[in-house]
């Protein structure tokens, strides 16, 4: 038994330091895209597995630890050289998480934590890889023409381009909104996993992070429109690659959360009493 | 089942000690990214008089017309000038990171040439050389272009499929994934050398039949002086001569 408890003290020492390996290579990579949702995806992470920590029992399998080893050694070696923003800091939690889960729980954990994993994996999803499959570009690039119809603008809209009369751009996939829309079905998830609820608001939750972040997009890219027809560089710049591309995905977020808020209070059975009960004990606890 | 333990745990001191040092070097002493490659200063083609030479910078403190996002990082730029009587050869080099290997794109941001979606039209030939690889060439204010974009396995490309293309066939292999686990190569090479010359149409008569005779058959004898630098650089030029620099 006192095995067990070391091997335990060993196993969260281990997945601590994982961990901070990664925050820190992201937070070197320079893309807050990835950092912000690296933060958040092992928030919840940890969360989920801390409620489930009571219930620890250490399985132990040679060809799953052998898996395990195998793997939580590829990520150190790659991570010991890794420079910028490489596509491995996007794979590297979910590789860590199966190794932990192999060493630990044998093969039987991965079906244990499959949330866990499943919250990784949608991580682990590149938004130019899926812009190279489904490109939304010019289903963004009509909805922001729309947007800037609907408010009085005279505007052309053909293809991935938008032209108002004395300027016009062309909607790259890169800001088609892949990214922000992976980014909100993954904060969706997130939610689904800590607040359980029925499936039909399940459909609504995931259909509403992907609208709200396809629509929040469309608006930057309208207002990015207005910005170049207006001849604004400084200000172009700011909302394309500055802090102002940041408030946008803010929106989406809080948008997010305030509709959610709203949803769950209307339907009080599930909501309102995990937060008092469970919440209401992790405050006592910390407090 | 004890030894099975004292096994495991043996194991996992042993990972914990490895992720303490990695996560110790890469806040003490991470590990820095490769230097941009630096361009020679020279640069030479037959029958060609080298005059002179500058690098180019980023175009963002200067163009004035910046409104363009930014696709290509321009990692580092130089411009070579070359004279022969009656004519001038500019050579531009270009090594930009994280691209995706359009060409068309390249020329719209850093020269402010457009090029039609579909490069079918007369004045712009799409070509392919057995050994070389994929180069456009076209003409644009009284001068013959030729561009391409060599990327890191060695071929040249000019539009993103034929990069994407390439890519895949050279970069996704096996025989790589040593290098890219010790952080040598990226798994999927991003980078490009990108080649722009540019040359000044010889005389009145060469120029009048550029214009009267807008057909390949045409363009094929006025650029055949243009391809001939090309491929005279291309050969000169190993790519390598400039990612070891």
């Amino acid at each position: 038994m006192k095995k067990d408890k070391l091997l335990k003290l060993l196993l969260m020492a281990l997945s601590s330091a994982l961990i901070a390996i990664h925050i820190n290579l992201t937070w070197r990579s320079e893309n807050t895209d990835l950092m912000g949702s690296s933060m958040l995806f092992w928030f919840a992470v940890v969360y989920l597995i801390s409620e489930k920590r009571k219930h620890l029992v250490l399985v132990s399998e040679f060809s799953a630890s052998l898996i395990g080893t195998l793997a939580i050694a590829l990520v150190l070696f790659k991570s010991s050289s890794l420079v910028g923003n490489d596509i491995f800091l996007r794979l590297s939690p979910l590789i860590s998480a199966i190794g932990i889960i192999l060493l630990f729980c044998s093969w039987k954990g991965l079906k244990r934590y499959w949330q866990e994993l499943s919250l990784l994996s949608i991580f682990a999803i590149p938004a130019g890889l899926v812009s190279l499959l489904i490109d939304i570009s010019p289903l963004t690039a009509k909805f922001a023409a729309f947007t800037l119809w609907s408010l009085g603008f005279t505007v052309s809209n053909q293809g991935v381009f938008i032209t108002l009369p004395t300027g016009g751009i062309e909607v790259y996939s890169g800001c088609s909104g892949m990214a922000l829309i992976l980014q909100m079905l993954g904060l969706a998830m997130i939610s689904l996993m800590l607040f359980p609820v029925n499936l039909r608001q399940k459909v609504l939750t995931i259909s509403l992070a992907v609208a709200i972040a396809f629509l929040v997009n469309s608006w930057r890219v309208a207002l990015l429109a207005v910005l170049t027809a207006l001849g604004d560089q400084e200000a172009f710049k700011y909302w394309h690659l500055g802090d102002g591309s940041l408030i946008f995905s803010t929106m989406a977020v809080l948008g997010f959360g305030l509709l959610y808020v709203l949803n769950s209070l209307d339907h009080s059975s599930n909501f309102p009493n995990f937060s008092k009960q469970k919440i209401g004990s992790h405050f006592k606890k910390i407090l | 089942m004890n030894y099975w333990r004292s096994l495991q745990i043996t194991i996992l001191a042993l990972l914990l000690g490895s992720a303490v040092f990695v996560l110790g070097k890469s806040i003490f002493y991470p590990k820095v990214a490769k230097p941009d490659p630096i361009l020679p200063k020279l640069a030479s083609f037959p029958e060609w008089k080298f005059l002179t030479t500058n690098p180019i910078l980023n175009s963002t403190a200067s163009d004035p017309d910046d409104t363009k996002p930014q696709h290509y990082r321009l990692m580092s730029g130089r411009i070579y000038h070359f004279s022969r009587p009656q004519q001038n050869l500019d050579l531009e080099i270009r090594y930009l990171g994280e691209t995706d290997g359009d060409v068309r794109k390249m020329l719209k941001q850093y020269k402010s040439i457009l090029i039609p979606n579909t490069i079918t039209k007369d004045s712009f030939i799409l070509r392919q050389r057995l050994g070389i690889g994929s180069y456009i060439l076209f003409t644009e204010a009284e001068q013959i272009h030729l561009s391409a974009c060599i990327n890191p396995s060695g071929n040249s490309s000019v539009t993103r499929n034929q990069f994407e293309s390439d890519r895949n066939n050279y970069d996704l292999q096996f025989s790589r994934i040593g290098a890219w686990l010790k952080g040598e190569a990226e798994l999927r090479e991003q980078s490009c050398l990108w080649v722009h010359l540019s040359m000044s149409i010889k005389n009145d008569s060469d120029r009048a039949r550029y214009q009267l005779a807008q057909n390949i058959a045409a363009q094929n004898i006025a650029a055949q002086d243009i391809e001939a630098a090309w491929f005279h650089w291309y050969k000169q030029n190993p790519l390598t001569t400039f990612l070891n620099s």
